[in-house]
């Protein structure tokens, strides 16, 4: 055996080579693998880390209210690590609050372990609370304060309560008949004409530091009106007010006491069993906490108060669960587990596919050796076992190899997500961590691939009878096929010779030869046009819907008058809008709304265009006299007006009363998924309209309709009054200055303006804004959408995805190459009689070389005619899933051009490469030793 | 005409201490329409002294001259032209292109040199040989005499100065052997064929016309 082996290795070093290029995609197919587990092991536990970080480091949170000997059950626990808790100490004035609608201070204390473990907890300054007399001020506190506050400050807090009024106004205001004594619950927003604040005790704190942090789940998430601060408290220490005996107001509970349950790490997945055992409770009452019968949920909290629990309010902290692995009920998650298991099961398949390939290469080269070893007495075992030695040998210095890499590569990997994406993250790190059971699964994945590879080689080797030794005829097999009289295309004999004819009857008959190279070529050229064409679709829809728009920002606010609590007056209201449109770092801006009206036109000023579409229209009706269509009034800014004053060569004073039009309707046949813009009227000028809408009539108490007759002064182009387009081009829209939509519509109860801002330091912008909001209390603002901040997400989110998906292509064709290396290569050196023999008939050079270059030119174009269609018919594919998913406006199929030249130009210069390598060393040849030496 | 002339031909193996003269200054003459035969028993030297006559091999030093053209001055180029216009080589085994059929195997050296195939020469030589019926049949089909006949076939297409055949018989059995010299004699006599033949086995050697025995490098004698 061991000279057996011994062969083995001479001729892997004799070709080296072809050792060097099977070994490297051995190489690169471990890597991918590892890459893969890799990834997976570094999201989970980033993800692991951001859930912490976001809540916390527990299980279980749990609220209500917990008597001493549960919570000393809790601890005593076993399974229990730690236990993290939470009490409501009471309710202050915030005296020094910046705003008056954010009136009181929340103390809560927490326990010393939430300081020390539970809690993403970092300071600014300071340090933690050492007793119940230090306060750790939130980062909320310190944004709303208007008076500066240090560590080792002291402040004293005024503990209260708050109540209803009790006069009738405020009870009408809310609605109640009878205010109750109880005080206001702490999680109902502010509202300061129907409530006071009734002090009942003050406490002076030494500050001892500041957080500079969210805090996670120990923040209370309803606290409306408030900021939280926290000091050191065991549970069930004193408030610091009193809170009503049951601690329940109206029925519900004050969330005063919540606890936090972090159970040990190999006891985590059983968590539902463990709490329920600790409630003294049945484990299905835990399971399906909604859906309890009445009967039920009497015998649960019966259970819990036997054990010391009441009015108890649980959940479990499923984000973290999950990314460790338990509860893994949500569907997104098992599509994506669906998805990794499918990526690895191509680069198993790929992988099998090159590393047998490679394998059967070796064998063909090596049949005389299998024969002769046959010959001389080896067992078909033994021949066997030989080819396992290979796969064994390769392996073990391609798996090693191949893992590094993966390794190296996946650190690499989350290093350029991390810095592309440091801004989507806002702050979360991936963090990279290679887990043994991922690399565990690498090994035995790739060993598997391997042994797999070689089993059926080994099977073949070893049934190699020793006559195919000396003959060698295996190769060419009958078949009907090639008993056809073939005949060579003129043009092919003309422009490349007897060579040519060789070549194309080469490429006709050998076909098995070539098979695993075509497929390769095809796969990875059709692969790649697939993904290109999905990327390009990706950046068309992110550029249509973000790039050319004129305006980044979108402002959405509300507005109230400070004194009457009504909505604000017309002009009041444009003065708003023009106080944020005068802000710094503004460059240009629009606000506008609209009114949906029914307009009428007369039939003869209407296009014929318009008029015979194809397309559907359900807004339209015509008849001979009139065409009626529902349309949009819409007023836009006094500045915006003026442009489109100026487009029709007047002034804004001429066409304060006047109306334009956009001229042009879009149709959309949703059957054909296609649209046509057609020209709306014949002229714009002096045409006549009747509009018709309905108003509200505060007297009346009714909807009037209201009819009125105007005039179009004009056209204009499309104002576009979003950041993002609204595609609400499908009814005639009619533009006119504020001024005169107020007097048409001035009676309308509620006016809702849109505004959009282009500003070229969008985040200062902001900043801008929320100064105004804070100053001016009639601006309240809903929402700021900053889409110059979503595209460079968006962008930084595709750069990361070309990077993954075109990183995991070139890799799987790298595999591929080393294929069609291998391939080639070998069909050259198995051909060296051929050669020889046909430059002793007298082949001179360039007959070879035109020879050997027309093949490959033909087996390339082989290639390339499957796989560029192929590749076409998937971008097709690709692009009809994305219409038929996008409903805003519609996509142009995109031809993949360039894809399609790229890949024919690099497979093109790939095999000319390779062809040539192979070629010197055919060409080196002497002709008499490898035409009488049979041992070659 | 002499249609073959050798002078002083030298082939030398290895360098230095361990050069050796495989061909050592060999001087023949061969006339248009002679059946040579060259004998010399394993190593001494006639494979090597044939494949410089065939310019598939060059000689350290000497001259070789077929039909009055020196054949060592040509470059590779040159010399691959003139081995498809002059010389046609049979050898021992493996002489035919796998994927091409008889036919097109035979046609093969005119195809090289461009020039349009002779039908009725072709169909001559397939028919003078015994090969018609498998004209279409590829390599892997023909049992080895008739793989021989093809290759005897294609050596002489283009109607060469010199056929030469390197131990042609030794890879068929008794009766194939027969057939084969047999044919390479007919060939002889109707194309006026100049034949140099190199065996091993001195009874084929005795239907040659002449036989000359190689021996260390040395012509030896000539019959």
């Amino acid at each position: 055996m061991k000279i057996m082996n011994k062969l083995t290795l001479k001729n892997l070093r004799m070709n080296k080579a072809r050792t060097v290029v099977t070994i490297i995609g051995i190489m690169l197919s471990v890597a991918l693998i590892t890459v893969v587990t890799g990834m997976v092991s570094s999201v989970l536990e980033t993800m692991i880390v951001t859930n912490i970080k976001n809540t916390g480091d527990y299980d279980i949170s749990a609220s209500g209210k917990f008597e001493e000997r549960f919570i000393e059950k809790v601890k005593n626990n076993s399974d229990v690590r730690d236990l993290y808790t939470r009490q409501y100490m009471g309710l202050a004035e915030f005296s020094d609050s910046k705003a008056s609608y954010v009136p009181f201070i929340k103390v809560f204390g927490l326990n010393k372990n939430c300081f020390e473990s539970g809690f993403d907890l970092s300071l600014s300054e300071g340090k933690f609370p050492e007793n119940s007399g230090e306060l750790l001020l939130s980062q909320d506190f310190v944004k709303q304060s208007g008076k500066k506050y240090h560590a080792g400050d002291k402040i004293t807090l005024s503990y209260g309560q708050r109540y209803y009024k009790t006069d009738k106004e405020t009870a009408k205001k809310i609605g109640i008949e009878n205010i109750t004594s109880e005080p206001i619950r702490s999680s109902l927003p502010y509202s300061e004409d129907v409530e006071e604040f009734k002090k009942q005790n003050e406490k002076t704190y030494t500050i001892a530091g500041i957080l500079n942090s969210s805090g996670g789940s120990i923040n209370d998430m309803y606290a409306f009106s408030c900021v939280c601060v926290y000091t050191l408290a065991d549970i069930n220490s004193p408030a610091e007010t009193n809170i009503t005996s049951d601690d329940l107001i109206n029925g519900y509970a004050e969330t005063n006491q919540t606890i936090f349950i972090r159970f040990n790490d190999g006891a985590e997945n059983r968590y539902k069993e463990i709490f329920a055992d600790l409630l003294g409770t049945n484990v299905d009452y835990i399971n399906d906490q909604y859906n309890l019968s009445e009967k039920e949920y009497e015998q649960f909290n019966s259970d819990c108060e036997k054990s010391g629990v009441r009015a108890l309010y649980f959940s479990a902290n499923s984000s973290l669960l999950m990314s460790k692995g338990i509860d893994i009920n949500d569907k997104n998650l098992s599509i994506l587990i669906a998805l990794i298991g499918f990526v690895l099961f191509i680069i198993v398949i790929a992988s099998v596919f090159i590393i047998r390939n490679s394998f059967d290469i070796s064998i063909t080269e090596k049949t005389k050796l299998y024969g002769m070893l046959s010959a001389t007495g080896a067992t078909p075992r033994q021949i066997k076992h030989n080819v396992y030695f290979e796969g064994i040998f390769l392996g073990m210095i391609g798996i090693p190899l191949g893992i590094f890499l993966g390794i190296g590569t996946t650190a690499v990997l989350i290093w350029i997500c991390n810095t592309v994406l440091t801004d989507v993250l806002e702050g979360t790190n991936f963090i990279f961590k290679i887990s043994f059971i991922g690399l565990l699964a690498s090994l035995v994945l790739s060993a598997v691939t391997i042994f797999f590879s070689s089993m059926n080689t080994a099977k073949r080797a070893s049934k190699i009878p020793p006559i195919e030794a000396i003959r060698s005829n295996a190769d060419i097999k009958i078949s009907a096929k090639n008993k056809k009289k073939l005949k060579t295309p003129g043009f092919i004999t003309k422009l490349f010779g007897a060579g040519g004819n060789i070549a194309w009857k080469n490429m006709k008959r050998n076909r098995k030869k070539y098979r695993a190279t075509v497929i390769s070529i095809v796969l990875s050229v059709a692969v790649y046009i697939s993904i290109y064409s999905f990327m390009d679709y990706n950046l068309v829809y992110i550029n249509e819907k973000f790039i050319n728009s004129p305006y980044n920002v979108e402002v959405s606010i509300n507005t109230v008058d400070t004194e009457t609590g009504e909505p604000l007056s017309p002009d009041k209201l444009i003065e708003k809008y023009n106080s944020i449109a005068s802000l710094e770092n503004v460059d240009n801006y629009i606000y506008s709304t609209y009114m949906s009206v029914e307009m009428s036109f007369a039939s003869n000023n209407l296009t014929d265009e318009f008029k015979n579409t194809s397309y559907s229209n359900g807004n339209v009706i015509i008849d001979d006299e009139k065409c009626i269509v529902w349309g949009n009034i819409k007023a836009v800014d006094d500045n915006n007006f003026k442009k489109i004053a100026e487009s029709n060569g007047m002034t804004f004073e001429d066409c304060k009363d006047k109306f334009f039009i956009y001229n042009t309707v879009k149709i959309t046949d949703s059957n054909k998924k296609k649209s046509e813009y057609l020209k709306f009227l014949k002229t714009a000028e002096n045409t006549p309209l009747t509009l018709k809408f309905e108003l509200y009539d505060k007297n009346k108490e009714e909807y009037i309709t209201t009819e009125k007759n105007v005039t179009l002064a004009g056209s204009t182009k499309y104002i576009q009054t979003q950041p993002v387009t609204t595609y609400d081009d499908n009814i005639p829209i009619i533009y006119i200055s504020m001024e005169n939509y107020l007097k048409i519509f001035g009676n309308n109860e509620y006016l809702f303006f849109n505004m959009s801002v282009n500003s070229s330091d969008a985040d200062k912008f902001e900043e801008n804004l929320n100064e105004l909001s804070n100053t001016d209390k009639s601006i309240k603002i809903d929402n700021i959408f900053n889409y110059s901040k979503i595209l460079h997400q968006l962008n930084a989110i595709t750069l990361i995805l070309q990077i993954f998906v075109y990183g995991f292509i070139i890799v799987i064709s790298l595999i591929g190459l080393t294929n069609v290396f291998n391939t080639i290569t070998a069909n050259m050196r198995l051909r060296r009689k051929e050669f020889a023999v046909l430059q002793s008939i007298g082949m001179t050079k360039r007959e070879f070389n035109r020879m050997i270059s027309l093949e490959s030119l033909l087996y390339t174009l082989k290639s390339l005619l499957i796989g560029i269609p192929l590749g076409i018919i998937s971008s097709i594919l690709i692009y009809n899933i994305y219409a038929s998913n996008l409903d805003d406006g519609l996509m142009p199929y995109i031809f993949p051009g360039l894809a399609v030249l790229i890949s024919t130009v690099v497979v093109l210069i790939i095999v000319w490469f390779i062809m040539r390598f192979s070629i010197r060393k055919v060409r080196k040849q002497n002709i008499i030793e490898t035409i009488r030496n049979d041992n070659i | 005409m002499e249609i073959l002339r050798t002078e002083n031909l030298v082939k030398t193996y290895g360098t230095g201490e361990n050069a050796f003269n495989a061909v050592d200054d060999i001087s023949i003459s061969i006339q248009e329409g002679e059946f040579v035969a060259i004998v010399g028993s394993s190593g001494s030297g006639k494979s090597t002294l044939m494949h410089m006559i065939g310019g598939v091999d060059r000689p350290t030093s000497g001259k070789i001259i077929i039909n009055d053209q020196d054949i060592t001055q040509l470059n590779n180029d040159k010399l691959a032209v003139f081995r498809r216009k002059n010389i046609g080589i049979v050898y021992q085994f493996y002489n035919l292109i796998p994927i091409l059929t008889a036919e097109e195997n035979i046609t093969l050296p005119t195809q090289l040199d461009g020039q349009k195939t002779n039908k009725e020469r072709l169909d001559d030589i397939l028919e003078k040989l015994g090969i018609s019926n498998k004209r279409n049949n590829l390599p892997n089909e023909l049992s080895g005499g008739q793989q021989q006949r093809v290759s005897i076939a294609r050596a002489i297409i283009n109607n060469p100065a010199i056929l030469l055949a390197d131990e042609p018989t030794g890879n068929l059995d008794s009766k194939a052997t027969d057939d084969i010299i047999n044919l390479l004699k007919m060939t002889n006599k109707t194309y006026n064929q100049t034949i140099v033949m190199i065996t091993h086995n001195p009874q084929i050697a005795k239907e040659a016309d002449r036989v000359i025995t190689i021996r260390d490098g040395k012509v030896s004698e000539e019959v």
